[in-house]
């Protein structure tokens, strides 16, 4: 019966109509999914609270000429603890002992680094708690990385034609912290549990920060220069006025992000719009195909149904015809997505941006919507063609 | 299976006075009956089998099929008696031009009981078509592709089989082989028949003459 209906037929429209649809199904998986993903980057990898910041005053020349200090005083601390914007505030705690990274690792080549941690208090975090734990007895210290470092390393490994490493790799990266003096240094070893846009130093525990600072630091030698503060819900520009007027800052990368997703969360939003309506267009065009088809197998389906064939077992015919093809063309654009965004991921890790791996769930959800438009339109077309047939 | 028509008027013919045995009038084609149903042109010859067909409905008064209002049969239950109870010989044939002998008789929903494709070449044997049993309708005469017709609709299971002027571009010869062959069927499957003819002189025995 499909040759009695289709072999016949000029395949010219057909043929264009698949390639608007490949394609435009193409761009639209390709679009959508990385607009999910942009819009929740950084979303999970953010160690820092909501609506936490850390600050620091703005650097001159002053305390060069000792008339600026970097620190803040105990009075200081206070005097934004007391705002009523201000949720928290606490100090930042520094090491005062020698650190030196160390990545013994076959993903990347052995490096070492002299470094500093930092750590502050759990509630300022989003992290489990109970994976932020740390005593002498614990064989690895968790620690969470500055999102600066992880490109800094990146660039190095592109500079050496070594593939990149994306967050999920780093997570399993094998990392030793060397603390003390030079003559015996204690190993630790390490794991990474999450990422930082607002610190550029590693966070450890406080407790391992105070043993450690007890054991190998310099008595009197932690100063404050940085404080975190977490602003009350929807109060979060008082803190920033604030800041403004105090002549204090915060790190910027976070404002950078917002901008970055903003910008590529537009210009992607644009690409799946145009490609949504390509693979309608191209929906459109098969339509007119089908009942371009209907329309010349007119005298063919009046004929079947006098010898008794039933419109339900002809809609079927038409129906398994056109969604076969439309199947192959969705398979073949998600062939062809997969390593489009495999190569575009390497883009994005190459400018630092570490995108999660894993294919966007709107993309499940997208394949079954075009799915159900296409095959309903194709049903309609079909049932209404074939039973105004019927009695003809 | 019966047809019972009541006062049954194509909506063309109802401003005139027509003397015909089956417009206007209450007629039964019981089980089994064979009836030759004999038209001049333009006396609603084809009208009457798109009727019984179901493909038309511009009439007046009813036809019955099994007691059964043939206006109200629904649209699946109509296509079953299509499939089953009536088979058909269309006038203009309505084979697939494009499409083999075989492929033509292929495309049947259903062979009749203990019927298979074979039984089909057999009978193209019987009305020396054997020949073309691969070539392309189109490349048939109009005579060759009446004789393919009437093997297709002798292939169905049936339970009256309806003929529209069978065998108008058939000889004398075919015509027998022909009328033999539908016999046969006739009485294998206990069906009756209605054939619709422009001449009264029927190859057929006992069947009852209609005038239309």
């Amino acid at each position: 019966m499909r040759q009695l209906f289709f072999k016949y037929q000029n395949k010219k429209q057909l043929v264009l109509a698949l390639l608007g649809t490949f394609l435009g199904l193409f761009f639209l998986f390709t679009s959508l999914h990385f607009l999910h993903k942009i819009y929740s980057y950084g979303e999970n990898s953010e160690m820092l609270s909501k609506n936490t910041i850390v600050i620091q005053k703005k650097v001159s020349s002053g305390p060069l000429l000792g008339l600026n200090n970097p620190e803040f005083s105990e009075e200081q601390i206070d005097e934004i603890r007391s705002m009523e914007f201000v949720e928290n505030c606490d100090p930042i705690r520094s090491n005062t002992f020698d650190v030196v990274l160390a990545i013994d690792d076959p993903l990347i080549p052995a490096f070492n680094s002299n470094i500093y941690v930092q750590s502050v208090q759990k509630g300022y975090l989003d992290v489990n708690t109970t994976n932020w734990d740390w005593n002498e007895e614990r064989e690895t210290l968790p620690i969470i990385m500055p999102r600066d470092f992880l490109m800094m390393m990146n660039n190095f490994l592109s500079a050496s034609n070594i593939p990149q490493l994306s967050d999920e790799l780093v997570l399993d990266l094998k990392i030793d912290l060397k603390i003390g003096p030079r003559n015996y240094r204690q190993t630790i070893h390490s794991r990474i549990v999450g990422f930082t846009n607002e610190l550029s130093s590693i966070l450890v525990p406080e407790e391992f920060l105070s043993w450690a600072n007890q054991k190998y630091g310099e008595e009197n030698k932690e100063v404050v220069s940085q404080l975190v503060v977490k602003s009350k819900d929807g109060q979060f520009g008082l803190l920033e006025n604030y800041l403004e007027e105090k002549k204090l800052e915060s790190k910027k990368s976070q404002l950078l992000i917002a901008k970055l997703k903003s910008a590529l969360g537009v210009l992607l939003s644009i690409i799946s719009a145009i490609s949504l309506l390509t693979v309608f267009l191209s929906i459109l065009v098969l339509i007119q195909y089908l009942q371009l088809i209907l329309t010349k197998n007119d005298y063919e389906i009046r004929t079947l149904l006098r010898l008794g064939h039933s419109p339900k077992m002809l809609i079927k015919v038409f129906m398994k015809y056109f969604m076969l093809l439309f199947t192959i063309v969705t398979l073949l654009s998600l062939l062809l997505f997969l390593p489009a965004k495999y190569f575009l991921q390497q883009v994005f890790i190459s400018n630092g941006i570490s995108l999660d791996a894993s294919v966007s769930y709107y993309l499940y959800g997208l394949v079954v919507f075009v799915f159900s438009v296409f095959a309903l339109s194709i049903w309609m077309s079909t049932k209404n063609r074939i039973l105004n047939t019927v009695n003809t | 299976m019966h047809f019972k028509f009541q006062q049954l008027c194509p909506h063309v013919f109802q401003n005139q006075d027509l003397k015909s045995a089956i417009w206007n009038q209450d007629v039964e084609i019981k089980t089994g009956d064979k009836v030759l149903i004999h038209a001049i042109s333009g006396t609603g010859k084809t009208s009457l089998i798109h009727y019984l067909l179901g493909l038309r409905h511009d009439y007046t008064g009813s036809i019955h099929i099994d007691n059964q209002e043939l206006s109200r049969i629904e649209i699946e239950a109509f296509t079953q008696i299509r499939r089953i109870d009536i088979s058909t010989v269309f006038q203009d044939l309505q084979l697939f031009e494009n499409l083999s002998v075989k492929e033509n008789i292929l495309l049947l929903p259903e062979f009749a009981k203990g019927y298979d494709i074979e039984d089909a070449r057999k009978m193209l044997d019987v009305l020396d078509i054997k020949d073309k049993w691969d070539q392309t309708v189109k490349t048939l005469s109009f005579g060759q592709k009446q004789r393919v017709a009437i093997i297709r609709a002798l292939m169905k299971p049936f339970r009256f089989l309806i003929c529209d002027e069978p065998f108008s571009h058939l000889d004398h010869q075919n015509s027998m082989k022909c009328t033999a062959l539908i016999e046969k069927r006739l009485k294998e499957e206990n069906a009756g028949m209605i054939l619709l003819a422009l001449e009264r002189e029927c190859t057929f025995e006992n069947i009852k003459t209609l005038e239309l």
